[in-house]
């Protein structure tokens, strides 16, 4: 038996690491309502809390883990939760989500957010029973792999249970797309947050929780969970393939199309390229299908390889599509057995596979084009399609040996070391690393990475559905509709939110997000694609389209005009900020010059932003 | 009559549950003068919303006749998006 009521606990843990304090914070119904979780506490604390221009590494930045009102509820999806602090990586909000099984042991304990301020004297672990909250010595676990520590940290508190999200050593060096890593294998990957972690001493967060997280209508969600379990797992049905074969089968369909991501981005095919693959890997490694937290769709790969001269541990799982094209196709790597290798060594190291294998191609090509030479390179060599390359310069990245050092600053960051024909070719938006999937051939990627908060990401964070998903602790992968969605939040919390209390929701979370971006410098030329995805690529059935600027632009405008704010400056409007009752937040952010007035009035009784259909395409992997 | 056409099908993932046999690569029978999209409706695939399809390694055009011979890959393509 729970002692709270429905699965939002009113509860924020807030931990200073500089004293070595921790407090109880409670924010209330009504904030929790307004802003539910994830997304929005995340915008909400870097707004109100972090200082105006401060570095990303300073003691002032927020390191925020934000449960949805649904994560911990016993529902398949039921296991997201997001982790945000200003980006070392962009300069900018920095957000990413995971699975798994963490922000559910983390609802078990009783909380819904860990926020975290400070830098430790020393490198320490902040240990989560219930209750009881203790910051504990990392010394020892400092310098070690994610595999290593995760034992360690279960064996000293005598509990196998205990979940753990931890930093490997990319995170305490600062590498900028160093990432935050839950269960071994449920990484929050993008904006670099286990850089901020690092920076702040902050070792590990270890979790146990035993108070059950009870629905308030638990009767509507084990109807839905019921349904997922057993009609959409059928071959046919909306999870079967994810169910099967993971995220990553079918690569040869981009391969075909023209539009598999290739050597930087210039070819949209490469000979071998759809080699890896989900269905490769199921038929080459030793292979088994795992899950998140109360999930039957069970998507997550465990990819064990035991060969003389190749092992793979299964404790870290296996690569997803995007991990396979950002270390495999595009770097020219189409060796499945080294991306499965080099998956694994990201996961124990702690690095985000897309911005690390994105800086690692950029890079092959500064080398093939005479730009990353000498001294730089430190007797590395950097070839596309080299596996042996590849999977050693990831180990230098992390430990920022050699030329790791500089790639570890991230590709925009390296480029600028170079010089302006570098920079030329660095494929991010505001300085975070492009997915893997082409704008040029995708008008949902053409139109979501301009204007995502967090720059070049692929999950559709602009837009309402994923957007909202972010904030309520739901996967982007379960095929859920608008009213699905709104039905498990209003049984996990006993709410009655409506369609559109949930839509203003969304929209309070993105003008939140683009407020403190604007405060921290972004200027609407910033929400646009690099020069290199206006260029043709070199083979294909897409060689000869080109993706003009002015689409781009145009969509980029309507998008602002779509979330009620100014089309030319992308400010939110006066009128916006107050409806979605953001007027004291924008004050005490020190953001109202951000903010402009409308133009032309608004027509009585009309929301300030454009009500938008749910878009309920396909999942991005 | 010309005798019906021999061709190789490579359907991935669970869309080989539309054609007969096993293994990655299939045979099937299709009319002479057939086309790409008469072996998806044949074997009852063009069920599915949508598809990318190969012949012999290069994108194919459902209105693509077929010769004996020809290696049909057919999945559903890898898609993205909000």
């Amino acid at each position: 038996m729970s002692r709270f009521q429905g699965s939002v606990r009113l509860r924020f843990l807030r931990v200073d690491l500089t004293t070595g304090r921790v407090r109880v914070e409670r924010p209330g119904d009504d904030f929790m309502r307004m802003h539910m979780g994830g997304r929005n506490v995340i915008a909400h604390t870097l707004l109100t809390e972090v200082p105006p221009g401060s570095d990303a590494f300073d003691p002032e930045n927020r390191l925020v883990f934000a449960l949805g009102p649904i994560t911990g509820v016993s529902v398949p999806g039921g296991s997201r939760h997001s982790v945000g602090a200003k980006s070392p990586l962009t300069g900018l909000f920095g957000e990413s989500e995971a699975g798994g099984y963490w922000g559910a042991e983390l609802k078990r304990a009783g909380w819904d957010a860990i926020i975290v301020q400070g830098r430790a004297a020393h490198p320490v672990y902040l240990w989560v029973h219930d209750d009881e909250v203790e910051l504990r010595d990392a010394r020892p676990l400092w310098g070690k792999l994610t595999g290593p520590v995760e034992d360690r940290i279960r064996t000293e508190l005598a509990d196998p249970q205990v979940r753990v999200a931890q930093i490997g050593p990319a995170g305490e060096n600062l590498v900028r797309f160093a990432c935050v890593v839950h269960d071994l294998n449920e990484v929050a990957g993008r904006t670099g947050l286990g850089a901020v972690m690092g920076s702040k001493n902050l070792k590990a967060i270890a979790v146990r929780g035993t108070q059950p997280v009870s629905a308030a209508d638990p009767r509507a969600i084990a109807g839905v969970a019921r349904s997922v379990a057993q009609e959409t797992l059928a071959p046919g049905g909306a999870h079967h393939r994810l169910h099967t074969w993971g995220t990553g089968a079918m690569v040869k369909s981009k391969q075909l199309e023209g539009h598999l991501v290739a050597n930087n981005f210039r070819d949209g095919q490469l000979p071998g390229g759809d080699r890896v693959d989900a269905l490769a890997i199921q038929e080459l490694t030793d292979h088994e299908m795992d899950r998140c937290y109360a999930c039957s769709v069970r998507c997550k790969k465990r990819v064990k390889i035991d060969r003389p001269d190749l092992k793979v541990d299964p404790k870290y799982g296996g690569p997803e599509y995007e991990t396979m094209a950002a270390i495999g196709s595009n770097t020219g790597v189409i060796d499945v057995m080294a991306v499965c290798k080099g998956h694994e060594m990201l996961n124990a190291l702690g690095m985000d596979s897309i911005s690390c294998g994105a800086t690692i191609a950029w890079a092959m090509e500064m080398v093939e084009l005479g730009l990353l030479d000498g001294h730089r390179l430190n007797g590395e060599t950097l070839r596309f399609g080299s596996a042996d390359d590849l999977l050693r310069v990831i180990g230098k990245i992390a430990r920022r040996e050699g030329v790791g050092d500089l790639l570890a600053e991230g590709s925009l960051r390296a480029a600028r070391a170079l010089g302006p024909e570098a920079e030329a070719r660095v494929v991010h938006v505001k300085g975070l690393e492009v997915a893997m999937h082409d704008p040029r051939a995708m008008p949902e990627m053409r139109r979501n990475y301009p204007v995502t908060p967090t720059g070049g990401d692929h999950t559709g964070a602009a837009g309402k559905r994923s957007g909202l998903r972010n904030t309520v602790g739901l996967c982007h992968f379960l095929q859920y509709d608008e009213a699905t969605t709104l039905t498990l939040l209003n049984a996990a919390t006993g709410w009655d939110v409506s369609p559109d209390e949930l839509h203003a929701t969304f929209e309070r979370g993105v003008t939140m997000a683009r407020l403190f971006n604007l405060r921290e410098g972004l200027q609407p030329e910033d929400d646009r694609l690099p020069d290199r995805l206006h260029q043709p690529l070199r083979h294909g059935p897409l060689r000869d389209r080109r993706l003009s600027r002015e689409t781009v632009s145009d969509e980029v405008r309507a998008y602002y005009r779509d979330h009620g704010w100014d089309p030319t400056t992308g400010r939110p409007y006066a009128d916006t900020v107050e409806y979605l009752g953001l007027a004291s937040v924008t004050e005490t952010a020190q953001a109202t010059e951000f903010v402009q007035e409308r133009r032309e009035p608004l027509p009585a009784g009309r929301p300030p932003y454009t009500p938008q259909p749910e878009e309920n395409g396909a999942p991005a992997e | 009559m010309p005798p019906p056409l021999r061709v190789r099908v490579r359907p991935y993932a669970d869309l080989a549950r539309y054609f007969p046999g096993t293994g990655a690569v299939r045979e099937v029978d299709v009319p002479a003068g057939a086309t790409v999209q008469d072996l998806l409706e044949r074997y009852g695939v063009d069920a599915e919303p949508r598809l990318t399809l190969g012949l012999n390694g290069e994108l194919a055009d459902r209105n693509a006749a077929l010769a004996a011979g020809d290696l049909v890959d057919i999945l559903v393509p890898m898609t993205g998006g909000a």
